[in-house]
């Protein structure tokens, strides 16, 4: 098994999907159909392939697994390293679990460009795998900052009305904190003469060249996590973006910024984390409860599921930053459990509004009546969100409130109010979609389809709210790791 | 020895011959599609020979015509490029002028006596044959700007290319003078020991610096960098788009590789003085490229105004002073001709159906993924490549600049080139969200001839692909990025 290089493969055979469908690429239904298709395989394939390799996972081993090592440019001593530890296989099966279900809801909904649409979902599919995969600074930052190019056209091509705007300070906002992480990689790079990022951790950085270094990396994770206050792209791109383009931004993207302060930022300058971790406290606690008012005051439907992500990504960073066990593994945690809620959240969102063709939630009402299906799968995931207990939002972030608890009193304690906000605010959402009278002609409840991807979602949510050790035994070790 | 010195010009020799021969035919032979299209040939077919006698009959670390020129794997190295550059264009020019009805031989005699020129100045080692080539190729770049002679725009951007172009030459001159009262010697290398000597015996440096000073701005002038950008767009705008093209490419990288050769060798004594100047001149064209760019609506304007960005951006790459930075220029001058060569082979297959005018504002290209859905991704390719986005090949381009950068501890200097790269990704979106986004507004006609689709899929392909030979590119460019030192 180790003799096949599994995670290249993984990485790439979205990609060779991608190409083969720019190149059967013509304007006809019998080719849409087609190409749908060969997406759809190629994306179940790809998850078929991380099953197996979470099958000869050795979750007993805290070292880097599947490790490929290619030198890519000689003169520079930058290689193509890549390996998997456990917390990066958990995000490479969210990532490997989403894809397929974004091409299925947007099986019937997308009619122009077909084919640039699965090929643009695919290629998301080939970097995210990269960036969770890859071992060396310069190969992630090429699959990080890859990962911008189709995202931007998702957004832009088959958004909404006011996508252009979204798209663009989606891409500038990104590609802003990127260019200054490359910066910093560099400088890095100059320091120790590497970008190995196992061999990264041998060296002792200067504090004061710490400080800067890990500056220039927050920049760019903060702004993908985001974090207050530079949040201020992710409700407008979510906004606009087609239901897909939603579920895979707040299911893996945005985790992308959490993962990389976890696998880079702690690791490589654990003195300087130590020294920003007071101010990361700050911007967190506001991420919490100022976002969660902000979420309380909207009345569009997806920008209030985009506040709350901002409000629960708060709880990631509280949890990385406290550098205990709790507080860590609650914050891997709270990355997958979000991934699957808020993706399921999005889901329902964008099936309301295609359905009544309204983002307003005052607009909605009554559902309970016409949906009963619906409203019970909703019913759960909202109360994912608001972290009902048993559900997996309780697990992660009750881990990491213990965690914040540890540190300081009064962080648990603001930032608990972060969870009560978090039921004002959904119960609000779903009191006006499910409650109520409501004015809409007759809709139809779900089909099978939904019905069978609802599910799914409904079965990790309660399945990892009531088993989380599954989870947890898979990247405990490689979290405990970062413990110092 | 004059058998050896005629082999060692013989690339030179063949596209002079050519020309020549070309501008004959044009006289003694009727204008007719049939001698146009023999014309065609053969100035392809004398590029290529002469592309061919570089790799076999030239020698590099050889002077020759009594140390007037030299022939080291640095110039060869640019001549290879500037060579494959205008077989480029001469191949996206013919169907164009056709088009156009303006195909004359002249215009394939001036193309090819420029690439001469350009050619000579890329392998000067004497302040003499350095102006000779330096004139040679903008006299024939004044007249290709005013080629299309029914146009008014494009005789104002002759007439302003060439007063202006004659000014700077003139002060071009008027520097070197100096330089030659002051070190008494023509020859890049005496130059250089003299201003040795006189660096040791602590002189008066007045004069030469101001000597050195009106020779920068005349050779800044030539690359169209801030202070010395005005004439660049109107004249880019003026010019048929093929010329536009040659513009942008091909006299950049010869006026560049002629740069760095000057202040490496010459100058090489006097590092802290261009030091500075090339800062200041490098944070300025970066800022006022990538920001003038933003409101342009004409595509040969925008591409004039990146461009001085991107001469900005090359300018880090010989400011530094190292090896890397010459090795990164290389790689970055590779990266943009074949992305701007690319670029300007699609905006040329691109025309309004109604009127049969060739497309220059970018508005007229909305919507064009409906209608030519291959034009369009190859315009999204390059353009991201371009604007430097991983994994396409521009990235490296920049990567490398910027490595090159912070090797030398330039922090603030690649701070600008980061900061004015985010705003430049900003125009190129714009143009991809015209094409990507935006409905159409009219009727857009796509014809590709075989030779520009294949020059479109080669660069694309060299874009998306770079990533992974880039090391072997590199391991080419190592022994080219040294100077002879004598």
């Amino acid at each position: 098994m180790t003799n096949i290089p599994v995670l290249s493969l993984l990485i790439f055979f979205p990609l060779i999907g991608a190409l083969v469908i720019l190149f059967v690429n013509k304007n006809d239904q019998f080719y849409d159909n087609k190409v749908k298709e060969i997406g759809l395989w190629t994306s179940l394939i790809v998850f078929f392939l991380s099953l197996i390799v979470l099958y000869s996972f050795n979750s007993t081993d805290s070292q880097f697994q599947f490790i490929e090592s290619y030198k890519l440019i000689d003169d520079l001593n930058i290689y193509y390293y890549l390996g998997i530890d456990g917390i990066s296989l958990s995000f490479i099966l969210l990532t490997t679990f989403l894809i397929p279900i974004c091409i299925i809801i947007s099986w019937n909904k997308i009619k122009k460009n077909v084919s640039y649409f699965v090929a643009s979902f695919l290629l998301i599919e080939c970097f995210l795998i990269g960036v969770f995969s890859s071992l060396d600074l310069f190969i992630f930052y090429i699959f990080f900052e890859g990962s911008l190019i189709p995202l931007f056209l998702i957004i832009g091509i088959w958004g909404g009305s006011n996508r252009v705007y979204a798209s663009y300070k989606f891409f500038l906002f990104t590609i802003f904190g990127s260019l200054i992480m490359l910066l910093g990689i560099l400088t890095l790079y100059f320091y120790t003469g590497t970008s190995n990022f196992t061999q990264l951790l041998k060296f002792d950085i200067p504090f004061i060249l710490q400080v800067w270094l890990f500056l220039s990396f927050f920049a760019s994770f903060a702004i993908k996590i985001p974090m207050w206050p530079f949040h201020t792209w992710l409700p407008d791109a979510h906004v606009e973006a087609p239901t897909a383009g939603s579920v895979i931004l707040a299911g893996v993207l945005l985790k992308l910024g959490g993962y990389g302060l976890i696998r880079y930022s702690i690791p490589l300058f654990p003195l300087a984390t130590d020294f920003f971790a007071p101010t990361i406290y700050i911007l967190s606690l506001i991420s919490i409860i100022y976002i969660s008012l902000v979420a309380l005051a909207q009345k569009n439907i997806k920008k209030l599921i985009a506040y709350s992500s901002v409000a629960h990504m708060g709880f990631v960073t509280i949890g990385i930053f406290s550098r205990n066990l709790e507080g860590l593994h609650g914050s891997v945690f709270q990355m997958i459990s979000h991934g699957l809620i808020s993706a399921a959240l999005f889901l329902s969102a964008g099936l309301l509004i295609d359905k009544f063709n309204t983002k307003n939630i005052n607009n909605f009402g009554g559902l309970f009546k016409q949906m009963p299906v619906f409203s019970i799968f909703f019913m759960i995931y909202c109360l994912g969100a608001i972290s009902f207990p048993g559900t997996t939002g309780f697990i992660s972030e009750f881990l990491v409130l213990i965690g914040a608890f540890k540190i300081n009193f009064l962080i648990a304690f603001i930032a608990s109010f972060g969870i009560i906000l978090s039921a004002c605010y959904i119960l609000h959402l779903f009191k006006n979609v499910c409650f109520g009278t409501n004015n809409f002609k007759q809709v139809s409840d779900l089909n099978t389809r939904e019905i069978i991807i609802f599910f799914i979602f409904i079965f990790f949510i309660i399945f990892l709210g009531i088993y989380p050790n599954s989870l947890i035994t898979l990247y405990e070790l490689s979290a405990n790791k970062l413990i110092v | 020895m004059l058998l050896n010195d005629i082999k060692l010009f013989s690339s030179e020799i063949i596209l002079i011959i050519c020309s020549v021969f070309i501008l004959m035919y044009g006289i003694f032979f009727k204008d007719n599609s049939q001698s146009i299209k023999n014309i065609f040939y053969i100035s392809v077919l004398s590029l290529i020979l002469s592309f061919y006698s570089i790799i076999y009959f030239v020698n590099p670390e050889m002077s020759f015509f009594n140390n007037l020129l030299i022939n080291d794997t640095f110039t060869l190295f640019f001549k290879k490029i500037v060579l494959i550059g205008t077989i480029v264009i001469v191949l996206i020019s013919y169907n164009y002028l056709i088009d156009l009805e303006i195909i004359k031989p002249e215009f394939f005699f001036l193309i090819l006596l420029s690439t001469v020129g350009i050619l000579i100045l890329i392998s000067s080692r004497n302040i003499l044959s350095m102006y000779l080539g330096l004139e040679l190729q903008s006299i024939c770049l004044y007249i290709l700007a005013a080629y299309k002679t029914n146009d008014i725009k494009s005789s104002e951007s002759g007439i302003k290319y060439f007063i202006i172009g004659a000014l700077s030459s003139g002060i071009l001159l008027y520097g070197l003078s100096i330089i030659y009262g002051f070190t008494n010697a023509t020859d890049f290398y005496e130059i250089s020991e003299s201003i040795k000597l006189s660096l040791q015996n602590d002189e008066n440096f007045l004069i030469l610096n101001i000597g050195f000073v009106l020779i920068l701005s005349g050779l800044f002038f030539k690359i169209a960098v801030v202070p010395f950008h005005m004439w660049a767009p109107d004249v880019y705008e003026g010019s048929p788009t093929s010329i536009t093209a040659f513009f942008t490419t091909i006299p950049k990288i010869g006026a560049l590789a002629f740069l760095i050769k000057f202040l490496n060798i010459p100058f090489e004594n006097y590092y802290s003085a261009w030091f500075q100047i090339l800062y200041v001149v490098s944070i300025f064209s970066m800022i006022y490229g990538s920001i003038v760019a933003i409101n342009q609506s004409n595509i040969k304007r925008l591409l004039a105004y990146s461009s001085i960005n991107h001469m900005g951006f090359l300018l880090i790459g010989i400011l530094v002073g190292t090896q890397t930075g010459i090795k990164s220029i290389q790689l970055y001058l590779v990266i943009y001709m074949i992305s701007v060569l690319g670029l300007f082979t699609c905006v040329l297959s691109l025309k309004n159906k109604s009127n049969e005018l060739y497309l220059e504002n970018i508005g007229d290209f909305s919507g064009l993924i409906k209608k030519n859905s291959f034009v369009a991704f190859s315009f999204a390719v390059l353009l991201f490549s371009i604007a430097g986005l991983p994994p396409l090949a521009g990235f490296f381009g920049k990567l490398y600049i910027l490595i090159s950068a912070i090797e030398s501890k330039l922090y603030i200097l690649s701070i600008v080139a980061i900061l004015t790269s985010i705003v430049s990704a900003f125009y190129y979106l714009r143009i991809i969200k015209i094409i990507f986004f935006d409905e159409p507004v009219n009727d857009i006609s796509v014809n590709t001839s075989i030779v520009s689709k294949l020059i479109i899929i080669i660069s694309i392909i060299f874009s998306i692909t770079l990533i992974l030979f880039v090391s072997d590119i590199l391991e080419l460019i190592n022994s080219t990025s040294i100077l002879t030192n004598l």
